[in-house]
């Protein structure tokens, strides 16, 4: 009777869960089928006790209800365990280059969000990314008004068309004005996605062109669209200035942007630029070794001077045939807004810089050196032209100091405060290098600070993905391994077997 | 404490006195290895189709991201050792309870005025020992290759939990399917049937709605270990795995005691 009652409920009980979760509603049939299952499985337990409860000892009875009781309760405080963990949110992020944990940039864009926002991740079935993509999502979700789905792509082709995804493991961001698509998510992307549809792009940064400068929408690994779309991210509108025709700098730009013009500035233009930071605008300019555009002079005006010669640190490695000492490696930084979370183990890389000097024009004027290289390098005017191999050698009358490589500027004319950002390189910008080591933050914190933005200031995500070993592991070289050293361990283990079963035997 | 020693001395003696966990062993590291080279090939394979280039050139810029050896050698290897483990364990399970209680030892053993806690004790740490093993002698090859292919030793460690979570929680189950009968087979039976029942729901979920599949989703083994997997280490999922030893060590108490009482 009870094994009778028991099957009958489970039985009814089992349909009628499959039922209502096949359906999505509770409907009568899924209704009667629980309700009746649990009626027999609540007899049939009935009629389980009654029929221990008869067959045992009274005396036993206690105990026996004891071990019961104990172990209900051992369950429950498992559960119990299980539950407090889950929801105390503790975890540690043990992945070699710390893809869970999120950098200040994307914690404070995420807790500073206008409004909800949705993820939705698409995947193909058996693609094996889906899990950290997933992972990722919810890291990013985590306390926030973030809603997290997982599509199936096939179930889903109107998605497709609509958003334009082409392969599985994308994933589109949706904020209820705008949305993005994210082909390859990781922290860097996602974090630029969301910020490029929910930050309001109030702050005009004029970007000059016309005289050679760095190509903002320029896709090669020396152009510098990798900057400009984090500019975009970062809530700038961008404006290309044609230098060579304007009188003047436009009254709603927030900042000038120059990255090392090749040819000469005209007049007019050096004129605009010097009345617009005279007027308390921000300026930041990126310089190149062997190139006199009248930028350097025009910073020269304001105390930032740039003498045409190339820093040599000894302490930086040849890269890119590129013979040591040309491409610093920085390390030492002042402390300054611009430098906000940079330190001795967060460095930047500089490809070939100009030294910058500073020397006060007026008395109100701050000028800081922000980023220096170490304390052994020394300017060269002949050592961009050095052959790949050769070692720089220091002139008899080098001084070796720090020399700084990024300088930061407050002048004060006329009431209005201007902020000037000079950079002794512009490679580190480049699409090349803005992703290497800490330059996008050093680039990112300086524009933020021109533009009085300093609240912005924060390292940015990092773009994973670079450790992954990519290089074939020689097939017979494997085979090899396989038969001497990848067999000796069942080999031994079967061994032992078969002498433990030789001696039971022989027992 | 003496008593304790002497329970995980005998408990040691009898499981390795039997050739069954040698093979088991054996067999394990075996199959694991095969499957690691096999796709240790196969990524050969991959690297070459994508990167080759037609003056016959290795062009690794052509390789897609995910062709790596974290994600198409090592985790699915990793993968596939988690679902092996759900035969061989029951096979050592299954004779831990069932074999002393078909044998009638199990009398002896309870009324040898040990209490049934030590004896739960004492047999789930022999078992969980042996998981340990089985663990150690299948990670070597994969973990030799990975640890110079970028993974990083911590993420490595995370894996490995993740496993000796799983394989532990597999080992939960299969004694307390040994403390409920006395036949092996059934024991073993019952420990596949339902590890594999338990150890991932993703099937179901087309057919059911979101609450019920999360529900789900936080009582498979597989949706633990994966997070391990990913060197993502939540207090909820090692939490999980003791969860269950400890209602495992729970359940298993209380039917000893229970044959002690009852007549």
């Amino acid at each position: 009777m009870t094994a009778a009652l028991a099957m009958i409920g489970g039985t009814l009980v089992a349909f009628g869960l499959i039922s209502q979760q096949t359906l999505g509603d509770s409907t009568p049939l899924a209704l009667v089928h629980l309700g009746l299952g649990s009626l027999a499985l609540a007899g049939a337990a009935l009629s389980a006790l009654l029929r221990m409860g008869r067959g045992t000892d009274t005396a036993l009875r206690g105990p026996l209800l004891r071990v019961v009781l104990r172990a209900i309760g051992v369950c429950a405080l498992a559960v119990g365990l299980y539950l407090a963990a889950a929801t105390s949110g503790t975890r540690l992020d043990w992945t070699l280059e710390e893809e869970f944990t999120l950098s200040q940039a994307s914690r404070k864009l995420l807790d500073e969000l206008p409004s909800p926002l949705s993820l939705r991740l698409y995947a193909a079935a058996g693609d094996p990314r889906i899990r950290r993509s997933r992972f990722l999502l919810e890291t990013f979700a985590q306390g926030r008004e973030i809603d997290v789905e997982v599509l199936t792509l096939e179930d889903h082709p109107e998605h497709e068309d609509r958003y334009g995804i082409g392969s599985s493991n994308s994933v589109v961001v949706e904020s209820p004005a705008d949305w993005a698509l994210v082909e390859r998510p990781g922290e860097s992307s996602l974090y630029e996605a969301i910020a490029r549809i929910t930050r309001p792009r109030d702050a005009i940064l004029y970007v000059g062109v016309g005289a050679g400068e760095g190509d903002l929408r320029g896709g090669e690994a020396s152009g510098y669209s990798g900057l400009g779309a984090a500019l975009e991210s970062e809530g700038f509108r961008l404006r290309a200035l044609p230098l060579a025709i304007i009188d003047e700098i436009p009254e709603d730009a927030a900042g000038l942007l120059l990255i090392a013009p090749r040819r000469s500035l005209p007049e007019s233009a050096q004129a605009a630029m010097r009345r617009f930071i005279n007027r308390g605008g921000a300026l930041i300019a990126f310089l190149e070794p062997g190139v006199e555009s009248g930028l350097e002079a025009l910073l020269g005006e304001y105390g930032i001077h740039s003498p045409n010669t190339v820093v040599v640190d000894p302490s930086s490695l040849p890269i890119e045939g590129d013979p040591p000492g040309l491409n610093p490696v920085a390390s030492a930084y002042a402390e300054h807004p611009i430098t906000r979370g940079l330190d001795r183990n967060r460095m930047t890389f500089f490809r070939r810089a100009r030294p910058l000097e500073l020397r006060k024009m007026r008395a109100d004027d701050r000028l800081r050196a922000v980023v220096l290289s170490s304390h052994d390098a020394w300017t060269d005017a002949n050592a961009a032209s050095l052959p790949p191999q050769a070692i720089p050698e220091p002139p008899s009358a080098a001084r070796f100091d720090y020399r700084t490589l990024v300088a930061g500027a407050e002048i004060l004319r006329g009431g209005a405060r201007a902020r000037i950002v000079a950079f002794g390189d512009s490679d580190l910008a480049s699409n090349r290098y803005l992703r290497t080591l800490y330059n996008l933050d050093l680039v990112l914190n300086a524009i933020h600070w021109a533009l009085e933005n300093e609240s912005a200031i924060a390292l940015h995500p990092k773009r994973g993905g670079q450790q992954l070993v990519q290089f074939p592991l020689p097939v017979q070289h494997s085979l090899q391994t396989f038969y001497h050293a990848g067999l000796l361990v069942p080999e031994l283990l079967l061994l032992v077997a078969g002498l433990v079963w030789l001696r039971q035997r022989r027992g | 404490m003496t008593a304790l020693y002497a329970l995980i001395r005998k408990e040691c003696a009898v499981l390795f006195v039997s050739p069954i966990a040698y093979l088991v062993l054996a067999a394990t590291a075996l199959l694991t290895t095969i499957v690691f080279f096999e796709h240790l090939r196969l990524y050969n394979q991959q690297l070459f189709l994508f990167a080759s280039t037609n003056m016959g050139g290795f062009d690794s810029g052509a390789i897609p991201d995910y062709i790596n050896l974290r994600d198409t050698v090592f985790l699915p290897v990793m993968e596939q050792l988690g679902l092996m483990l759900l035969f061989p364990i029951p096979l050592i399970t299954m004779r831990i309870f069932a074999r002393e209680r078909a044998l009638g030892t199990d009398e002896l053993l309870l009324t040898s005025g040990v209490g049934p806690g030590r004896i739960v004790f004492a047999k789930f740490l022999v078992c969980y020992g042996f998981v340990l093993l089985m663990l150690s002698v299948s990670f070597i090859y994969p973990a030799s290759t990975i640890v110079k292919g970028g993974l990083g030793l911590s993420h490595l460690l995370a894996v490995f939990l993740g496993m000796l979570g799983l394989g532990s929680g597999i080992a939960s189950i299969g004694l307390v399917c040994s403390a409920l009968t006395r036949s092996q087979v059934i024991a073993a039976a019952t420990t596949i049937a339902s590890t594999f029942l338990l150890y991932d729901f993703g099937w179901l979920f087309p057919f059911i709605g979101s609450e019920t599949a999360a529900f789900l989703d936080a009582l498979a083994l597989h949706t633990h270990y994966a997070h391990f997997a990913e060197g993502w280490i939540s207090a909820a999922d090692g939490a999980y795995f003791l969860a269950l030893a400890i209602a495992a060590g729970g359940l298993v108490r209380a039917a000893l005691e229970w044959r002690r009482l009852s007549p």
